[in-house]
């Protein structure tokens, strides 16, 4: 799996952070041999990490972690963290 | 508040960044251009009710920071699926131009016996 793709999101706070990377992280990979994805806070910084096989496979899980991700700063900011 | 970043690594060891411009208009939407529905899916009749919602503005009627880290998200989402998109078709014409060459061994090998 040598492509990658890192993602670096600067949050408000360690919190903030922190709870986004645990909303991510349990959903389950459905091609683990395909594609690794790993979600971690370091103190106010989100990082995300994605191995995949392929082009394809990358831009696919990418984008479905961009939507989730975009789901749970939204939910942030309407519930006023 | 920093925007977001994101770097991409070829199998070849090559990398990409991409970084947010904060006053280019595509890092100031909700509206992506690579997620949602094609523009083919909507002339034909589909209303979009997954349509994001657009950013939420503070007292002074400006977007607030997750508002703008959502917009963020959104232009260096489409970045990406524009930059692995061209990726896709470049490997997709390599393996074409291997599997024509093949084909051009393959052909020559045969006429020639």
């Amino acid at each position: 799996m040598d492509h990658t793709l890192h993602l670096h999101v600067p949050f408000e706070s360690a919190r903030l952070a922190d709870i986004a990377a645990r909303a991510l992280a349990p959903d389950p990979l459905l091609r683990p041999e395909e594609l690794s994805v790993s979600f971690a806070s370091d103190g106010a910084s989100l990082n995300i990490k994605l191995a995949a096989i392929d082009a394809r496979v990358l831009r696919v899980a990418t984008n479905s972690i961009f939507e989730a991700l975009k789901t749970v700063v939204e939910t942030a900011d309407e519930l006023d963290f | 508040m920093q925007p977001p970043t994101a770097t991409y690594c070829t199998p070849e060891g090559d990398s990409h960044a991409f970084t947010v411009v904060p006053d280019a208009p595509r890092y100031r939407t909700t509206d992506g251009t690579t997620s949602g529905p094609s523009a083919y899916v909507l002339q034909a009749g589909q209303i979009d009710r997954d349509r994001p919602s657009p950013p939420k503005l503070d007292a002074q009627g400006e977007p607030t920071a997750l508002s703008r880290l959502r917009m963020h998200l959104t232009g260096l989402q489409d970045d990406i699926n524009s930059f692995l998109t061209a990726e896709m078709q470049r490997a997709k014409n390599k393996k074409q131009k291997i599997d024509d060459t093949q084909e051009q061994r393959a052909t020559g090998g045969s006429t020639a016996a």
